[in-house]
């Protein structure tokens, strides 16, 4: 193999010797250390492969044997450069492609963040944008950890992240903390735990600290819901000594609030005609350009849907280019009154888009007594919904100053003695 | 007094190798030239003597100045 590779490279020719003496021919090329190799008799001639190298130096060992040799066939990488000599460009372009692609392959050309969930992906790329990681930056200027740590202290919700670099892409691994929404106080300090909102206690789980409420106790917004004080009691039940923790629970309030809503039945009706038209056109940076021809004459009320198609190249790489569409449709706006069916359906449509956006805020609802009302010019709806939500708000607790320093720890700040 | 100086008697004597191989390989090394080459037989001069191998399509692989490999069918190995 490694031998069949050395003959390519240096070149090799096929030649046939014929004459008075061939064999002294021979003698005297393994004496002149001229290698010969696939040597085979062709009637009384002979054919046999040998090194350009030693080709050149045949000439002499020819005169004084006086036989004849013929090239047949020319073999190797001399050669195939010489007869593709013409076509240097084109070697040329081969190169300075695998070139470009080389040197391409040392940017980032893509970057991608996977396991976030509340932190969207362009929060993420702007402030890495904001810290120097950017798409096309160079491969050698991404250090892994740096950019974990920056994420990680950026960040309070991300609790472990991994900036990994595969190919041309930088793919950062994000693990969020998902109850972190009352991380107000640090969780080694002390905190107490109150009502966000006034109403009744329906469920309470106690993980740290002293309950101060029962379920189903009704409690006002501000009051103490769980201390942040803990007691140890002796013997006689009195206080022996006491410390302070960071109080955690998971406390759901209900309360009932009232909705109302309402519009007018006449509303402006849209009655569309049927024509359209398409323009399309193409923002290259802040510049706009228009694509299509100009319309003749103009509606005088339509409707226009713009859609964006903005020009990137891998996943979050967008390039300055957006491609444009607006549909227009023409309409004639005629007044129109809703029928009783309507009216009803529009007003519960809107009170289910009301309740949705509750729910998605992390509020269950539990009762819902909205009427809908409908007179000659409006439909209301009024009425109490009944919802449950975790109502616990942290807040720094008001400690009581220990009297004496004997067996105080002070380097432990969660402890306090008495 | 190769023998008692315990030297190879190829290095000594000049004396040619011949490693056969089936009856489809021949290498042979410490010959002085090729006397005759043709498909049917070929003839090698040694030191001491020539040795002509007889047989069918031989061929020779390669050739260097002190060794050399044929390939064919080789029917007989003959010395004088």
């Amino acid at each position: 193999m490694l031998t069949n590779l050395l003959k390519f490279l240096k070149g090799y020719v096929v030649i046939r010797l014929s004459g008075y003496s061939p064999e002294r021919f021979l003698n005297l090329c393994s004496h002149h250390k001229i290698v010969l190799w696939g040597l085979r008799s062709v009637g009384a001639d002979y054919e046999m492969c040998v090194s350009i190298h030693g080709f050149l130096k045949l000439r002499p060992l020819v005169r004084k044997t006086r036989t004849k040799i013929v090239i047949l066939e020319r073999h190797g990488l001399p050669f195939w450069l010489h007869r593709y000599r013409s076509r240097k460009l084109f070697l040329g372009g081969a190169l300075l492609a695998a070139s470009l692609l080389y040197v391409l392959s040392l940017f980032i050309w893509n970057i991608h963040v996977e396991g976030n969930y509340s932190l969207s992906d362009e929060v993420i790329l702007d402030y890495l944008s904001s810290e120097g990681i950017l798409h096309g930056m160079a491969k050698r200027d991404v250090h892994g950890e740096e950019i974990e740590a920056k994420l990680r202290e950026h960040f309070q919700e991300i609790t472990w992240t991994s900036a990994e670099v595969k190919g041309t892409r930088l793919i950062i691994h994000v693990q969020e903390n998902e109850d972190v929404t009352f991380e107000e106080i640090p969780g080694e300090e002390p905190a107490d735990l109150v009502a966000s909102e006034s109403g009744k206690i329906v469920s309470m789980i106690v993980r740290s600290g002293t309950p101060a409420v029962l379920e189903g106790m009704e409690v006002e917004k501000g009051d103490l819901l769980v201390g942040s004080r803990v007691e140890v009691l002796d013997d006689a039940g009195e206080v022996a000594n006491a410390y302070y923790v960071h109080a955690d629970a998971d406390i759901l309030i209900q309360r009932s609030e009232y909705y109302e809503a309402s519009f007018p039945m006449h509303y402006e009706k849209k009655i569309y005609s049927g024509r359209k038209r398409t323009t399309y056109y193409l923002t290259i940076g802040r510049k706009r350009l228009d694509i299509s021809l100009p319309h003749r004459g103009s509606y005088e009320q339509s409707d226009a849907i713009t859609s964006e198609w903005p020009l990137k190249i891998t996943e979050n790489f967008y390039l300055p280019v957006v491609f444009g569409k607006i549909t227009e449709q023409e309409y004639t706006p005629s007044d129109a009154v809703y029928t009783k069916k309507e009216a009803t359906a529009h007003a519960k449509e809107e009170l289910s888009l009301f309740l949705e956006k509750l729910r998605i805020k992390g509020l269950q609802i539990i009762e819902n007594n909205v009427k809908i009302e409908i007179n000659s010019d409006k439909c209301t709806a009024y009425g109490t919904y009944i919802l449950e939500e975790s109502g616990v708000k942290e807040q720094a607790p008001v400690m009581e100053i220990p009297n004496q320093e004997e067996g105080t720890d002070v380097s432990d700040s969660r402890r306090i003695y008495f | 007094m190769a023998e008692k100086l315990k030297l190879p008697k190829d290095l000594v004597m000049g004396a040619a190798v011949l490693t056969v191989t089936g009856r489809s390989e021949a290498y042979v090394e410490n010959y002085r030239g090729i006397i005759e080459y043709t498909e049917q037989r070929i003839r090698l001069q040694t030191k001491t003597c020539q040795m002509t191998l007889c047989g069918e399509g031989l061929h020779i692989d390669y050739y260097t100045e002190d060794e050399m490999k044929i390939s064919g069918e080789i029917g007989e190995i003959r010395y004088c």
